[in-house]
């Protein structure tokens, strides 16, 4: 899956998800179940289709892998590909059935275009149960989300002789009805601003169901928006982003006032951003500080003057003027007179 | 620039080499009569600094070299620039050089030869290089303001040149050098993105480039993936389609078989019933055939029967007829016998009736008979009992019934003859029985005759039919078994043939055209199915290259380093814009300030100007051009002395704008001619003020007037060319 917010540690972030999954496949289970979009398209590379089965694999135990809405199972689809035979103990959920899983039942159905209004556990609710455990595994969007949407809509209720619906879709773990069903999401995080992602579920089911959530992703998206009214507020940044690993990606977006003082904690908290994967920092909104005393501390006659303009304009709301206040703030520290 | 000293040699009246040692930072006053070479020096000054080394030509030899010699003028200077210590050293005409060197460490060391040093030292007074030949007025750069020389007059017409090096000199002299640091810092930010026309610079195109070479890949990639997924949806569809077509070919196909084989078996059964009926035709004509073989049989059956009969009939008739006979023989024989007997006693009338034998010969050929030819047509009668003819026949002719014969017939007669009169009466009752058995036997003989001739007539017609049925094998029993196996056979046959006639009326009516539309139904079918595979195969083909190119792959890494390129070139772009509007604010401010200093350099000029003139003096102002005017009357239009007070007072005032930024070399060469003592005394005060900012220089042949200048640096220049 494109990692396009990871500027150049874009590669980094993908290689992580293939490791985190050849890690999390040597978890003891009955089975793993993967419920979708293993794949974010079916075009993707075929050496790439071969490392997954790979991995997959290694798991000791049986594999049951749905097509999801990324990569359904059409022509030409990943499904396609011979590695998906070569190994006895991965399934790919071909069509809608029963599938035996170590004395339980698994109901599963293969998602097959990429957009639907249609529930994809529809066929579930006709369905005689077998006798026994019986899991069911599906892709889509639980309703009260969008009713409307074309992401394959799942009703929200709880299925009535199905002891476990395991999901996927969502990149983040949530969890219905007493742990009827949930979404694991995914093993790794994949984009700033997912509420909690980067986990996989151990679930043990029975008449009540026990979720294990299961923190798997080695990588730490951090997106951190401050507003700095006072100083010592960015030192407290400085602090945090001390405190986290090199691997990491890291965005922050500041605003409010930056003193003239404080200029070069900014410039060592991008001395810091610069050891991690990926670092950005957008301050357009970051003014500097109304202290006029900083504007009479620089050179007299065009500087002053031009600073003194341009302050007036970033206060009127031209980031471009508020961005060169902050070069000048930059520049003057830097040559030390100001 | 502070002068220092300057050293000429071959320079018009200096052809001896002339040493200008000590000037002083402060106020120089050079002196000496006329001709001694005062304005010589500054000249050649000017030429040091500001003409290249190569330059030649009639005008620079006419300019540099002494009258009549053919020197090549060596110049040379030192100076401080911007706190450094510099030596310029130029030989013009043949054998041209230029050197700039600096002091550092106490020793100077070259700093640049030839074009490069004429270079540095323009750029040091701002000074342009003229095309060719010597710098003129609109070369001077800051010397063109700074130095009053007798060539320029009082107050040149400032070149655009100057204007603008003034401008942006007194910009940057209005500046601090913090400022001149802080602005040297933007400017070195802004060229990390700008070329010095403000474009963006070749990182900054080449960024650009990149960007959109990638969003170009990012296109074309995704192009060809939103196509890929368009042949994925058309081969789910056309899969579709060709399971439907697929159906649609066999049904049509099991049509088609269908109307076929109906047409088969219609046209088997026509078959069949054309064979049924030739079968039956057939077993018809064999059952006929046996059958009329079986009548044949019969009537050979009964044609023998009949021959039989008739052939018994006949035989019996025969019998009859022969007994009949055998009694009409015995009747006539009796009769005869009787006619014998009765003849017995004709006998000798009989005989000798018999010896008168008449016979008709009538021969059917030429024939002899007893020698007599006779011809047909020609009957010959003889009578006589006995003919002969020769190779044919003796024929004797006796009358029946003679007695020889009759004791042939009764041998017992010989012995003992018959009575005549109990023959006679015997002959009679027999007679009487003959004729009474006569008719009877007439009758019967008739009848048997008849008979006889109905079973010959049978006998012929059954020997007729016999010979019809000569061919005729086997017996009756074998022929009726014959005839019920051919029968059976018919009746089979004749089954078949209406079962066939009932499968073909039920097979209904004329399959062909049926069997045509279908088809022609799955050759369309068929057609559409061929084509519809075809074109699966091509897609399917089309579709595997395409997964080979692992195009979503490509597109990810692609559209990642898109976004990369986009962040950051958005971040540049910002960053860039901010250094522009930084640095375009700066200059403004200083365009602006700079564009105030006109009225600036009028006030100051006009103070000048009144301290000279008298507070009541107009004020001075300066037009577009820089150019003073007083009263609003332009400074050509003034008296001498008042033009060459106003012009040094601009010039000062200009200078002291200079001075800000660097101490400067102001020239003064007899500029004050016209000036009258009184105001002559102001113009030394405000010099000796103004050397507190500037390094003056006066040339003068009355250096008597500048006797209040007492801290004044003296050079009595008809000493020093005595002293060389």
């Amino acid at each position: 899956m494109k990692a396009a917010s990871a500027g150049p540690a874009s590669a980094r972030v993908r290689q992580a998800r293939l490791d985190t999954a050849a890690d999390l496949v040597r978890l003891k289970a009955d089975a793993l179940l993967v419920a979708g979009d293993t794949f974010e398209d079916n075009a993707v590379d075929r050496a790439l289709i071969d490392q997954v089965a790979a991995i997959l694999a290694r798991f000791d135990g049986p594999v049951f892998v749905l097509p999801g809405n990324h990569d359904p199972l059409v022509p030409g689809s990943v499904w396609d590909h011979p590695a998906w035979g070569q190994n006895s103990n991965i399934t790919v959920i071909r069509e809608a059935r029963a599938y035996a899983l170590n004395g339980a039942t698994l109901l599963a159905a293969p998602l097959r275009e990429t957009h639907s209004r249609l529930d994809p556990t529809a066929w579930l609710e006709t369905l005689p149960r077998p006798e026994g455990l019986v899991i069911a595994m599906s892709h889509g969007t639980v309703e009260g989300v969008d009713p409307d949407t074309e992401h394959h809509p799942i009703a929200a209720h709880k299925r009535q002789g199905i002891h476990y619906l395991a999901l996927g879709h969502w990149h983040s773990t949530a969890v219905y009805n007493d742990a009827a069903m949930a979404y694991s999401g995914t093993h790794e995080t994949t984009k700033f601003g997912e509420r909690d992602s980067g986990n996989v579920l151990r679930v043990t089911i029975g008449e009540t169901n026990a979720i294990e959530r299961i923190p798997t992703g080695r990588l730490r998206w951090e997106s951190i928006d401050e507003e700095i009214r006072h100083t010592g507020e960015l030192d407290v940044l400085r602090s945090k982003l001390l405190t986290l690993p090199a691997e990491s990606l890291v965005r922050i977006g500041l605003k409010g006032l930056l003193h003239a003082a404080e200029a070069p904690i900014l410039n060592h908290i991008d001395d810091i951003g610069r050891r991690f994967l990926h670092y950005t920092r957008d301050s357009e909104y970051l003014l500097p500080a109304d202290d006029a005393a900083w504007i009479e501390t620089l050179p007299a006659g065009a500087v002053q003057l031009a600073a003194s303009r341009l302050r007036a304009a970033a206060e009127n709301g031209d980031t471009t003027a508020a961005e060169a206040l902050l070069e000048l703030q930059s520049i003057a520290a830097q040559a030390g007179v100001a | 620039m502070i002068l220092e000293s300057v050293v000429i040699e071959g320079f018009r009246c200096f052809d001896r080499r002339i040493e200008l040692p000590n000037f002083a930072p402060g106020i120089n006053i050079l002196h000496g009569p006329n001709g001694v070479g005062k304005s010589t020096i500054v000249r050649a000054l000017g030429h040091l600094l500001l003409d290249a080394h190569s330059t030649t030509g009639q005008a620079a030899k006419s300019e540099m070299q002494p009258w009549g010699r053919s020197l090549s003028p060596r110049l040379s200077a030192v100076f401080t620039h911007r706190s450094e210590r510099y030596r310029a050293e130029k030989q013009f005409l043949a054998s041209p050089m230029a050197r700039l060197e600096r002091e550092e460490k106490s020793v100077f060391r070259p700093v640049a030869d030839g074009v490069a040093a004429n270079q540095k030292l323009l750029e040091m007074f701002r000074a342009a290089a003229p095309a060719k030949g010597l710098a003129g007025a609109d070369n001077f750069g800051l010397l063109q303001v700074l130095w009053t020389t007798q060539a320029a007059g009082p107050l040149p017409a400032w070149s655009a040149g100057v204007r603008e090096v003034v401008e942006r000199s007194l910009g940057a002299a209005i500046t601090s050098p913090a400022t001149q640091a802080i602005a040297k810092a933007i400017d070195a930010r802004w060229k990390e993105y700008y070329t010095p026309k403000g474009s963006p610079n070749i990182a900054w195109k080449t960024r650009e480039a990149d960007r959109e070479a990638a969003h170009r890949d990012v296109e074309r990639i995704r192009l060809d993936w939103q196509t890929a997924e368009v042949l994925r949806s058309r081969l789910a569809n056309l899969r579709a389609t060709l399971a439907a077509e697929t159906a649609l070919a066999e049904q049509s196909q099991a049509a088609l078989q269908q109307a076929t084989e109906r047409g088969q078996t219609i046209a088997e059964t026509r078959q069949r019933l054309a064979d049924a009926r030739a079968a039956e035709a057939t077993a018809h004509r064999q059952y006929e055939s046996v059958t009329t073989n079986l009548e044949a049989c019969r009537k050979a059956s009964a044609a023998a029967r009949d021959r039989d009969a008739a052939q018994a009939a006949l035989a019996k008739s025969a019998a009859e007829l022969q007994a009949a006979n055998d009694a009409a023989a015995r009747l006539a024989t009796l009769e005869a016998e009787f006619q014998q007997v009765e003849a017995l006693g004709n006998y000798a009338k009989e005989w000798f009736a018999g010896a008168n034998v008449e016979l008709t010969i009538e021969a059917e050929t030429p024939i002899t008979v007893d020698a007599i030819e006779v011809q047909p047509g020609q009957p010959l009668t003889l009578k006589t009992n006995t003919i002969h003819i020769p190779g044919v026949a003796r024929i004797t002719a006796r009358p029946a019934g003679t007695r020889d014969e009759l004791l042939k017939r009764r041998p017992e007669w010989a012995a003992t003859p018959p009575d005549i009169d109990t023959l006679r009466a015997k002959y009679k009752a027999l007679r009487a029985d003959i004729a009474a058995t006569a008719p009877k036997i007439k009758e019967a003989l008739t009848t048997a005759q008849r008979a006889q001739s109905t079973a010959e007539a049978n006998i012929r017609n059954a020997e007729r039919q016999l010979t019809q049925f000569a061919n005729v094998t086997g017996s009756i029993d074998d022929l009726t078994r014959q005839q019920s196996d051919a029968a059976l056979a018919f009746t089979a046959a004749k089954a078949q043939r209406e079962n066939a006639e009932r499968d073909l009326n039920a097979a209904g009516g004329d399959p062909e055209p049926a069997r045509l539309a279908a088809a022609e139904a799955f050759r369309v079918n068929d057609a559409k199915l061929t084509k519809t595979r075809t074109e699966t195969a091509g897609l399917e083909g089309e579709l595997k290259a395409t997964t080979q190119r692992s195009l979503y792959s490509q597109l990810v890494v692609k559209e990642e380093s898109l976004a990369s390129l986009d962040d950051a070139l958005t971040r540049q772009n910002r960053r860039a814009k901010a250094l522009d509007l930084l640095k375009r604010s700066i200059e403004k401010a200083e365009s602006e300030l700079a564009a105030s200093l006109p009225a600036q350099i009028a006030t100051q000029a006009t103070e000048i100007w009144r301290r000279i003139a008298g507070p009541s003096a107009a004020a001075l102002a300066v037009d577009e051009t820089w150019r003073p005017t007083a009263a609003h009357v332009p400074v050509d239009h003034l008296s001498g002395g008042e033009a060459e007070q106003v012009a040094f007072a601009t010039r000062l005032a200009l200078a002291k704008e200079l001075a800000k930024d660097e101490r400067h070399l102001a020239v003064f060469d007899d500029a004050f001619l016209s000036t009258d003592p009184a105001r002559v005394q102001a113009v030394i005060e405000l010099i000796e003020e103004a050397a507190g900012q500037l390094q003056i220089l006066i040339l003068t042949c009355h250096p008597e007037r500048y006797d209040s200048l007492q801290t004044a640096n003296r050079i009595d220049l008809a000493a020093v060319r005595q002293n060389f």
